[in-house]
Formats: structure tokens, sequence, C-alpha cells
């Protein structure tokens, strides 16, 4: 599409009398893969285009959004949007302001070695087909095999009226692996996945098998584990773990428009709320990550947040309108789902920075506790509490690994369990890729080195 | 002929086998609250097309928006041409004759699909509104009033043309009380409806009322004792417990459920009905996502378990009959989920419990496969000599659903529905564990 159509979009917004207004264009295709013991269960191609439009009347926000995306449904969606900024500008108390940035002109597109679009798809399928027969060689206690492949390409076009045309250009590939072991009327589950701003070359590597390996190793080693009693206990957490809690129970307190509500970090800003082993950052890199952000859905350029620097808050992440509203400067988080939706404040990839021990060490100079691997989703709150499944858990005592439990959660509260952070790693790793959902889905990614600290491990049965 | 009928049959003359496709339109009007604040109004258009051809077995989708002709048939051309790339699912047995559809009153609402953007801000302002005359300690967070209208058409190549409207009209709102530099949890309310009788001032208030429990929270020792599940928890508990009796993953052998037909697997108290034709249900559709006709079936009859959820494909594979829950052609969903009332009042129940907790948010893990129930209680009351005494601080709540199920020990006389498609009572079970923060 021609963008001086946008552009025309954005100019008669104004004319209408926005103060500011901003068109998003967006195009997404991509490819599925599920295969199951053999079988391929789902495949298929998607396609989608479309365009929101953002105005803003006297303070007041109107959006709408189009799936026909001619110029004239554009002019259609801006007057639609007008009208909603109209409607809600009498219930409006506060006006809402953006703070101001550069109006960046720019291009970017994701760097991969071999962008799937490129593969044929019977090689796509093939390989699926394989990993998914690696997961059923475990032999007879292997009662469910779920391999998902997804690949997608996402073009972004932003213009907005004060001269911006920002197109960033993603490409993205996942793999993910469930499989389910059962054996005596007990049905083991685990689940791995891989991906990020990647290419087919995560398929081609050993990566995606060695994902399938670890879910299916996993499945049969906990068949037979035991479900630990629950309390509060020293715990060594692996990369994966960790990057779940700073992101869910820590991360989303430092976003702007969570700390407008009052959340656990309000006002907290200079103040310590870790230990001082602890950093974390917020980064629209690594490239490779899930949530590589080069610019926002803003058209703001995105830099790295420092969220904890040695334990003291530091900053907060921001959209153009709460950093308005807060006084400070846009960090290039606000981000959307889709052209369908207006965006938020989101993270992009949160993690803690490494520290000095050696993974081992920690583990070997823990006298009694658990080491806690691996997580599947959970939950947490403004006041920074957090429950947490864990994928596995291992007894520690004089600094060995004893046995293994499953069904294990973790829970308690982040600002705590930051606090008693007592050894941090060196062995920094970033690439969890997942799908963060706050109203909207957006792909996000995170991670951190082993840490210790206390935690409430708990069991179901 | 209408497109999806074009598509169908475009994709035959390509030398597909069968074809089935699905066309939905939907317009959605949203107001949105956050941080106390109406944020924003949107109006969404949305439209996909979603066709599947299987050619000797096997089985390829393809999806767009921009729904043109033009379009349309590209996308069963790109159907048809991954199709040739895979290898053929040997489960598969063909796609369903077309059966006479019933009639399920209440989908479509006209006062729905006709409201104005003002008429919605106009229903965010109450909810605002209605939240902070609760308390000044409250701050809705995020909120949102929808009205969406939609309609749905399909086709097969066995011949299947059906096509139905829904309107929807949804309220949420997750709120935060705070006082003295405490910040509580985040409380959640929301109603969903195929038609108006959405009170958005109910909402706000409950979630703000919600909110100021969370407040002041006292720490319980560790005990074992009685959990009774407030009509959220008891949803939540119900959807996992709806993928164990999913025929697709009794098929997939993922379901500690397979070979338990006829057996009790729940206290004779419980009884669980899936009805997709549900006057009004949010669940409810004339024909499911495969075009099959949907019904009412007994899932569990006083605690028996009498069927599985199955589609064609999962029927065929467990000799079973399809009791239209398809998700789509392979897999399969739940639709309202239906639970009998109790004979006791809420008040009743908590009466009756030596030592428990009624808990109205559960923020963790129901895992169907091995029954794994481990999570936080949220909103939670703890109960002591049948008297509820105070709020709970951070305490687990750690069972599995199989036993707990075998544990109900009561059930409300009042039921509720969720936005989540279940309508459910208060249940009360015995024999769990609640672990503190020690």
């Amino acid at each position: 599409m021609d963008l001086d159509i946008l552009h025309r979009v954005v100019e008669e917004a104004c004319r209408m009398g926005a103060s500011y207004a901003d068109v998003r264009l967006e195009e997404v295709e991509g490819v599925n893969v599920t295969v199951r013991k053999g079988s391929v269960e789902a495949a298929a191609v998607s396609r989608r285009m479309g365009a929101g439009v953002r105005v803003l009347v006297e303070g007041s926000w109107g959006f709408s959004s189009t799936e026909v995306v001619d110029e004239a449904s554009l002019m259609e969606a801006v007057r639609n949007a007008f009208k909603m900024a109209r409607a809600s500008s009498t219930a409006r108390r506060r006006r809402a302001r953006l703070a101001e940035v550069e109006a960046c002109r720019d291009r970017v597109r994701a760097r991969v070695r071999e962008d799937p679009a490129d593969v044929d798809p019977g090689e796509k399928v093939r390989l699926v087909l394989e990993l998914d027969k690696l997961a059923c060689s475990y032999g007879d206690v292997i009662r469910d095999v779920s391999i998902r492949y997804l690949d997608g390409r996402d073009r972004r076009v932003f213009v907005n009226s004060e001269g911006a045309e920002v197109e960033v250009e993603y490409v993205r590939t996942y793999l993910s692996a469930y499989v389910a072991a059962g054996e005596a009327g007990v049905i083991s589950p685990a689940y791995e996945s891989v991906g990020g701003v990647r290419g087919f070359e995560l398929m081609r590597g050993d990566e995606a098998r060695e994902a399938v390996k670890a879910a299916a190793e996993r499945a049969v080693r906990l068949l037979k584990a035991r479900v630990p009693k629950g309390g509060v206990s020293t715990v060594v957490l692996d990369n994966k773990l960790l990057a779940l809690i700073v992101h869910e129970a820590f991360g989303h307190c430092a976003e702007a428009d969570m700390v407008l509500t009052g959340d656990v970090l309000t006002g907290k800003l200079g103040q310590r709320v870790a230990s001082e082993l602890v950093t974390i950052v917020d980064d629209p890199l690594p490239e490779y990550a899930n949530g590589w952000t080069p610019y926002d859905d803003e058209g703001v350029r995105a830099r790295r947040v420092t969220i904890v620097e040695r334990g003291v808050l530091r900053e907060y992440m921001q959209s153009r309108e709460t950093a308005a509203e807060l006084g400070m400067e846009p960090t290039g988080n606000a981000r959307a789902q889709d052209y369908s939706y207006a965006p938020l404040v989101r993270m992009r990839n949160t993690y803690m920075l490494p520290g000095d021990w050696r993974p081992e060490e920690i583990i070997e100079e823990t006298r009694e506790g658990f080491y806690l691997k691996g997580a599947m989703g959970g939950q947490a709150d403004a006041n920074g509490d957090f429950m947490f499944n864990v994928q596995e858990a291992w007894r520690i005592e004089g600094g060995e690994l004893k046995e293994a439990y499953r069904g294990v959660t973790v829970s308690g509260n982040a600002l705590e369990v930051l606090k008693s952070v007592d050894a941090v790693g060196r062995d920094l790793k970033i690439g969890f890729p997942g799908m963060c959902g706050k109203m909207q889905m957006v792909p996000v990614d995170g991670g951190g080195p082993h840490i210790r600290c206390r935690i409430i491990v708990g069991g179901g049965r | 002929m209408t497109l999806v009928e074009e598509v169908v049959k475009h994709a035959l003359k390509l030398g597909a086998d069968e074809a089935h496709a699905v066309l939905t339109r939907s317009r959605d009007f949203t107001v949105e609250i956050e941080v106390d604040e109406i944020s924003r109004v949107s109006f969404i258009v949305r439209e996909r097309l979603s066709v599947a051809v299987i050619k000797e077995r096997r089985i390829a989708a393809a999806s767009i928006s921009e729904v043109s002709r033009e379009a349309a048939l590209k996308c069963v051309e790109r159907a048809y041409r991954m199709a040739l790339a895979l290898k053929p699912n040997e489960h598969w047995g063909g796609l369903p004759e077309p059966k006479p559809l019933p009639r399920v009153p209440g989908l479509y609402d006209p006062k729905v699909a006709e409201l104005t953007a003002e008429e919605i801000v106009e229903r965010g302002k109450l909810l605002l509104e209605a939240a902070h005359e609760v308390s000044d300690k409250v701050a809705v967070m995020n909120a949102s009033v929808t009205c969406s209208t939609s309609e749905v058409e399909a086709a097969s190549s066995a011949g299947l043309h059906a096509f139905e409207r829904h309107t929807g009209f949804w309220a949420m709102a997750v709120t935060v009380a705070r006082e003295a530099g405490q910040v509580g949890s985040f409380a959640y309310e929301a109603d969903a409806s195929r038609s108006l009788d959405v009170d958005v001032e109910a909402v706000a208030r409950e979630a703000a009322r919600k909110a100021l429990e969370s407040l002041h929270l006292k720490p319980v020792p560790s005990f074992k004792g009685t959990l009774v599940m407030d009509y959220d928890f008891a949803a939540m508990l119900l959807s996992s417990l709806a993928a164990a009796y999913s025929g697709y993953n009794v098929w997939r052998g993922s379901s500690p459920l397979a070979s338990k037909l006829g057996e009790a697997i729940a206290s004779e108290r419980l009884t669980i009905i899936d009805d997709g034709t549900l006057p009004g249900g949010l669940r409810s559709s004339s024909f499911d996502g495969e075009g099959s006709p949907t019904m009412r079936k007994v899932v569990v009859e006083r605690g028996v378990l009498r069927t599985y959820l199955n589609n064609t494909f999962t029927a065929r594979l467990l000799g079973m009959e399809p009791t239209g829950n398809a998700a789509d052609l392979i897999s399969v969903a739940p639709s309202n989920t239906i639970v009998e009332p109790g004979d006791m009042s809420v008040e009743e129940l908590v009466s009756g419990v030596k030592r428990g907790l009624l808990v109205s948010r559960f923020s963790g893990m129901i895992r169907f496969q091995d029954g794994v129930v481990s999570g936080t209680a949220k909103q939670a009351f703890y109960i002591e000599g049948g008297e509820k005494k105070y709020p709970v601080r951070e305490c687990m709540v750690s069972c599995n659903l199989y036993e707990l199920l075998k544990n109900i020990s009561g059930l409300s006389r009042e039921v509720r529905r969720t936005p989540y498609g279940v309508i459910t009572p208060v249940i009360r079970a015995e024999g769990v564990a609640f672990v503190a923060k020690s």
C-alpha cells in the first residue's frame, strides 16, 4: 500500500479537529503445524491485514480499526475514531496528553538467517513429524505428545500527525513440545518451548531437538516423583523460573500505567526494593529475543529501562501518555497486540543482570532447600504477590541434589523474595519466549542467571 | 450461491475430496477504563474466513481477514497447497452429514445490536461511579464494557449450510484498594450476557467490595479442613474438569477419566450438564464448529460419569456419538457447563464448617491430567465453628481434583452464571490442605 494514504488519513483527522492522530497498518502472515503421535492434527496458513486509527480530540481518545485497508475504509475509520472520541469527551475528567518525542522516520527488518517464508511447507511438516517421533521414542509410558511449530511475519507501519513514519518487520519462529507420560494411574505432563525473533535456523540445529528431549525426559522422570510438603524454604531458581518471577511479579508493577493505579512500586523511586545483588532491566534487545522492539507502537525509538540498579528502584516503563502524566520521559514500551487494539505500557525483554557465582557453586553452598526448574504459568498481583507452577523441583541436602518432585508451586511477594536474594549466578540466559496477556497478548522474553532466595514452596497431590 | 458455498465449491474444483468453510463477521463497541478514567472508546470491525480442505485424509486450513471474493479463492488455494505437503491423518473419517439444527432462542438481542457509542460510554461512566461510591480507597485499575454483534455462516462439501447471528454484552472490572500505604490484591468481577441484562453497577460494586476485603488480611496457620468454593473458583474448577471429559483428551490418553464411563467419579451430590442449546446461553448456538447440531447432555449424573464431549472425529475414534461439541474438525470444546443446584443456602454451607476457607478467587493451577490443584487463595475468608472470621493473607490451597470431587459435601441452592460459560452453585468439599506462610 502507498504510505501517502496513511499520511492523508492522519491529516484528515487533524482537519476534523484532532490534536493528534496516528495510524498503524499491519500485515501478518504465518504457518502453524501441530503433530500428535504421528498424525498431523493441524496445518494452517493464515493471513491478516488491518489498520487501527487513534485520535486525540480535546484530551479524549477515540480508536477504530478496520480490516479493509483501502483509502475509503481508512477515512471511514478516522470518522469512527473521531465519533468515539467525541462520545467520551463529556465523561473524561483528566485530559490525556502526550510527552514530546522526536518524530522518527525509519525502516527496520528483523535479521534472521533463514526466512521461514522461503521454506517449503512440506519441509516444516517433515521436521515436526521427526520431533514428534523423537518424543514418542521414550517408550510405552508416553501417552500423549503435541509438537507445535509456528512461524510468522508481522509488518507494522506507524504514521502519526507529527510526521513520524516507522516501519518494522518482525519474523518469529517457535517450537513447543507437550509430552505426557502415564503409568499406574499417574499422568505426568511436561512442556518446553523455544523461539523468538528467529528464522527457520531454529529448526535446523539442536535447539528444537533438545527442547523436545527435555520435555519427554522430564515427563518420564517425574512419573515416580512425589509432591513436596509446603512451607517457606531456601531455594535456588533456574534462569527460566527467575525470568517468570521478574516479569510477572515485579515487572508489571514497574509499568507506569500500573504505577499510576498505586501499585507496590508507586512512589518508591530511589528506594531500596531488592537485595543489592539485584539489577533488573527491560530491554528492547537482544535482537533474537521474542520481545525485540526497535520502535514501539507509538513510533518511539525504544531504549533500555534500568528498573532496579543494585537493589534501588530507578525507572518505570512508559508510554507517551504515562510519561506526560508522571513528568518523565517515554521509553518505547507502548505496545499493541495488533491493529485492532490501542497500545498499552508493556514489557519487552525483562531480565536480571548476572552476578559472580558459578551456578553449581550456589547449589553446593546450600545446606537445605530446593532447586526449582522451569515454569508453566501462574499469576501475580498489584501488591507483588505471586504464584507460579514449577516444572520440576529437586530437594537439596548438604549441597547435593537429592530426589525430584512434581506438581510444585511457588508463591510469595516479589519484593520480599528479591530482598532475600543472597547469591546471583554469572550465567545470564535470555531466551524464554512467551506471550504476555495484559488485556492484549504481546510477545515478550526474559531471563537472568541462577539465583538463591527464600520463597514459599507448595505442592498439590 | 454465497461466498462460503463458492469457497467450498472452489476447493472441490481444485481437487479436494472435502471442504469446510466458516465466515464470521463482528462489530464491537468498547469503552475502556484505565486508572479511574475513561481512557478510550473503540469501534472494531473484524472479518474472518477459515477454510479446511481435505485431500486423501490430509487436512489443512487457511484463514484470512479482508474477505473479498478474490482473496477467498486464493485462501482456498493456499489451504490446498498446504494439504498436498502433509501426510495423511489415518484417523480421519470424513466430514459429518448435515442434520436438522435445533432452534436456540435468545442468541441475538436487537437492543444490544442497536446500542450507540454514547450509550456504551454512559454505561462505562456508571460502572466507574458505582465503584467509587463504595469507597474512595478503591481504584478501578482496568474496566471495560463491550457490546458485540456477530454473524457466522458455515458450509461444507457434505451439504452443510448454516447461518446464525449472535449478540454479546460484557462488563468487567479490576479494582485495587489502598489504605495507609498498603495495597490489596487485584479484585476481579465480570458478567456477560447475550442481552442487556448485565448490571454494570453491580459488577463495579462487587469488584470494589472484594478489593476492600483484601486489605487488612490476617495469616492463618497451616491446617487441613473444608474448602468452600465461591462461584468464580467453582467455575474455574469445572472448566478444568471439562478438559478431562473432552473426548479429544480421552482419546489422546491425557485424561484420567478414560475408561471411567459408568463409574462414580464424584460425590452423588454432583450433576453436570453440558448444554449448547441453553436459551440465551453465552456458549449456546444451534451448530458447533463442524456444523453439527448442539444438544443438551448429562455428563456427570449424581456423581457417575455418563458421557464424554465429542465431535464427529473423536466420537468415531471412541465408538460414541457426536455431542455437538466440535471446536473445529479435530478438537472438542465444552458449551455451557451447568451444575445442578444443591439444597443449602450459602450461609448453611458455611455454618456447617468446623474449620476451613471460603475462597472466591484462586490463583494457581488445576491440572486435569494428574488432578494437581495447587495455588493461592485470593479474597478468602477463614471459617471456624461455622462462622466467617476474617480475610486471609497468602494461603496456599493444595489438593487433588479427583479426590475433591468425591469429597463434595454440599452445594448451594443459588446458582450464578459466570462469564466463562459456567453456571454453578457454591461448592463445598472436605479434606483440603491449606498451607500458610509460616
